[in-house]
């Protein structure tokens, strides 16, 4: 096999805390989840993952401190996932399976440096 | 109707000699993979289980996966078929099917040789610990499932 390199699926969406899902769609939501990041995982390519929550703070290099999160295009990162995978293209097509492609949102794929 | 054993003699044997029937150009009645990518996606089902040359994901990972993905993996009831249980995600990668066969009947020997015993409350490293029954659901579905896949 092909030497594995670590590749950050960086999830992006409009964030909207008062976003409460029916019993329905939270079910839907994890299912969607589950069978994504289970496939990766049964392949022994999940490395981690973080959700992020809606509090945040934005610091600038002159120390000055904003309350909030970084909004661009109305959306803002959510969460982020790294996954073991041959190359780009491989990273990109497991990235295809993300759920937060049907909810509006998007990933990026950014590979990962080694340590030297 | 309970599963078979995945400790169970016969079972195994059952299992040893549906793989022994698959053929390098068999195909896949549904889903994308080929013969020889199915049996490297078991191996790496047994290197989880058995080896330690994966590492934990991180915590919250693990909660996601023992709260969503375990339950359904470790119990009685078959798999969909052509869920998307593992992505597409080995397009790129051309086993050597006589190796990867090869590979997963030593496994499921080896997994008779440790013996129920050896896995009853063994730590997988998504799911933590697991009871032996657990285990053996776990494997033998998942073989059961990728070897009705491929018609044997």
């Amino acid at each position: 096999m092909k030497d594995l390199k670590d590749y950050m699926l960086i999830f992006r969406m409009e964030l909207n805390p008062n976003f409460v899902p029916s019993p329905e769609q939270a079910s839907d939501m994890r299912n969607a989840w589950g069978g994504w990041i289970g496939g990766i995982a049964q392949n022994a390519r999940l490395v981690s993952s973080h959700q992020l929550g809606f509090e945040g703070k934005t610091l600038a290099s002159d120390q000055s401190v904003q309350a909030g999160y970084v909004m661009a295009d109305k959306q803002s990162i959510s969460g982020n996932l790294v996954v073991k995978a041959a190359d780009m293209d491989e990273a990109t097509a497991i990235a295809k399976g993300c759920p937060i492609l049907t909810m509006g949102g998007s990933v990026e794929v950014r590979n990962t440096l080694a340590v030297f | 109707m309970a599963l078979p054993s995945i400790f169970n003699e016969q079972a195994r044997q059952g299992l040893v000699d549906r793989i022994n029937a698959l053929k390098e150009d068999s195909a896949p009645i549904w889903g994308k993979m080929e013969v020889a990518q199915m049996l490297a996606h078991l191996n790496v089902m047994f290197e989880l289980g058995l080896e330690n040359k994966h590492d934990r994901p991180n915590a919250f990972v693990r909660f996601i996966l023992r709260a969503l993905v375990k339950p359904k993996l470790v119990n009685e009831k078959p798999y969909k078929k052509n869920s998307a249980t593992a992505p597409e995600m080995v397009i790129d990668y051309y086993p050597d099917f006589q190796r990867q066969r090869k590979r997963t009947v030593d496994y499921l020997t080896a997994t008779g040789s440790y013996g129920q015993e050896f896995f009853d409350k063994r730590a997988h490293p998504s799911f933590s610990r697991l009871s032996s029954r657990e285990w053996s659901n776990l494997f033998y579905k998942h073989i059961d499932h990728h070897l009705q896949q491929f018609g044997v």
